[in-house]
């Protein structure tokens, strides 16, 4: 009992210590792009009800308090259509500061003024919205740089941030898949697959016509199968949730989250969620920069790859005669230098537009490496302290 | 990952805004279990319950008139989204039925509230016949507040 307070107490005053880090953020600038699209798609609806003249307060609403401010018409439509031009103003990165708060300032506005505008996928997006509003996400990939280095070429400013806000949104991600998990766990229609199949049942004939095969309908409609699959889908939450929380099973989290998003917007109506889920992955690359050297001889195309899509900045390059990445400590502390196929695959899995892609590839790499240091003339990764 | 030089205030305010936003989400995800809407409960895909309704203008004098027959409005220009725009056809209950069915007698006060022009009608009534995941079909009846301050004496 004593043993695990004191792992208790040493792991809460870690996180406490955790709390007053700082780190590159620039993940988050990312974030901030992604997001001014999603926003637009957000709003959509609302923009086109408010060219025909309607307004929310037009049609049936449910407010949360009586106390709670509401926009008269004229303003509301103002508060509207700037919300648009701060969505794209936060997405090329212009007055950041101000579109990222405005951007965050309105959706949740526009969310709290009608529980008729309620749904998960909205707190969700006024989460995120939340975050970059928060942190300094102007500094990198945006027009306020690009004005700033026109302005004062010599000066480089600091990149680094306090990264709670970081911690923070992490933290509501995880509780997002964790609660939605557990509320699928607890029910007993969801947990057996009725819910499922009940779906697939109703949505049959609908699927059809739109083009889906008969025997994957029927499939569908499978009590058994459901049985089964909806474990599946409700474990899949669980380990991209917990899968997120730890170093070593990140990349396996994301990698299985891609896939399960995709998919999700594929077969079911979840307005914003799947794009707002996707680009919210980003928030688990780590906030270090330069934290790993990639050595390649000069011209190599490994190093146009790196220049165009290292977008979280992760990669040192340096020339030298062979390929080779000194890739940052492992759980263990220890540094780890890469080889040939095993580095090249290791820096495309380590960039965010072919990660999904070389992450398999980089396991065989592995898996291969490992069968041959087995044997007499084995090569590949050297670790070294 | 260093530490940053910062004042004790903003030490202790960091550590308030973070302890507050993750008290308040634990406990708006324990809540949810008993609200209807689940507002920041993330409970997604939770059933596959479906509902159609058929609603009526109660009169004064008793007799029962369906939305669509006779009437200065109408009710797609009143009601729009959540599934309440065309309420007669079978819908999905994207979000539960609980979170339907709060909707539903929101909106039945809100029109029985906002259609001035109506002064025969003294309630409007839904009544609702849903599946819950593929039981029932079960009835259930809503009744909008009563509109003694519009209509005619």
């Amino acid at each position: 009992m004593n043993g695990l307070a004191a792992a208790l107490g040493d792991r809460l005053r870690r996180w406490n210590r955790r709390i007053d880090d700082v780190g590159d953020v620039r993940a988050l600038s990312v974030l901030r792009i992604l997001l001014g699209p999603i926003v637009l798609l957000h709003l959509e609806g609302t923009f086109r009800l408010a060219a025909d003249g309607i307004v929310y307060s037009d049609r049936f609403y449910l407010p949360y308090a009586d106390w709670y401010p509401e926009a008269g018409r004229t303003l509301y439509v103002w508060l509207l259509v700037a919300a648009g031009v701060a969505a794209v103003a936060m997405s090329v990165g212009l007055l950041t500061r101000v579109a990222t708060a405005y951007s965050a300032g309105f959706v949740a506005y526009n969310m709290f003024l009608s529980k008729t505008h309620f749904a998960h996928n909205r707190a969700f997006l006024v989460i995120l919205l939340v975050t970059v509003a928060i942190v300094p996400v102007g500094r990198h990939y945006s027009v306020d740089e690009w004005i700033r280095r026109r302005r004062h070429p010599d000066v480089r400013p600091a990149t680094d941030a306090p990264l709670w806000p970081l911690w923070l949104v992490r933290f509501e991600v995880v509780a997002v898949y964790c609660a939605s998990a557990t509320s699928k766990l607890v029910d007993l229609d969801w947990w057996g697959g009725l819910m499922l199949q009940r779906r697939a049942i109703d949505e049959r004939s609908a699927a059809i016509d739109e083009g889906a095969p008969v025997w994957l309908m029927d499939l569908l409609a499978d009590g058994t199968f459901q049985w089964w699959f909806s474990k599946v889908a409700v474990l899949t939450e669980f380990v991209i949730a917990l899968g997120f929380l730890h170093r070593r099973t990140r990349l396996l989290a994301i990698w299985i989250a891609i896939p399960f998003h995709v998919s999700i917007q594929m077969g079911a109506r979840v307005q914003v969620f799947s794009w707002a889920a996707l680009a919210a992955l980003v928030i688990w690359v780590t906030p270090k920069v330069r934290d790993r050297v990639l050595v390649l001889p000069p011209g190599h195309a490994l190093e146009r790859v790196v220049r165009r899509l290292d977008w979280f900045g992760r990669f040192e390059l340096q020339h030298g005669d062979a390929v080779e990445l000194l890739d940052r400590p492992g759980p263990d502390g220890r540094r780890v230098t890469r080889f040939g196929s095993d580095a090249t695959w290791t820096v495309l899995s380590r960039l965010p537009v072919t990660f999904w892609f070389a992450a398999p590839c980089l396991l065989a790499v592995r898996s291969r490496a490992r069968e041959r240091t087995r044997g007499p003339n084995a090569v590949g990764a050297v670790t070294g302290s | 990952m260093t530490a940053a030089p910062v004042s004790d205030f903003r030490r202790y305010l960091r550590r308030v805004v973070i302890a507050v936003v993750v008290i308040a989400q634990l406990t708006m995800i324990v809540v949810a279990y008993d609200s209807d809407h689940k507002t920041f409960g993330f409970q997604m895909f939770p059933e596959s319950s479906r509902w159609s309704a058929e609603i009526v203008r109660v009169q004064t004098n008793g007799s029962r008139v369906p939305i669509d027959e006779g009437w200065e409005y109408r009710w797609s220009d009143l009601v729009s989204g959540r599934g309440l725009t065309y309420p007669s056809g079978m819908h999905h209950a994207d979000s539960g039925l609980r979170n339907q069915f709060g909707y539903f007698q929101g909106a039945l006060d809100w029109v029985a509230e906002h259609t001035p022009d109506d002064t025969t009608t003294a309630y409007l009534e839904a009544e609702v016949t849903y599946t819950d995941n593929g039981r029932g079909p079960y009835v259930r009846t809503f009744r909008s507040v009563d509109r003694t301050d519009v209509v005619a004496p």
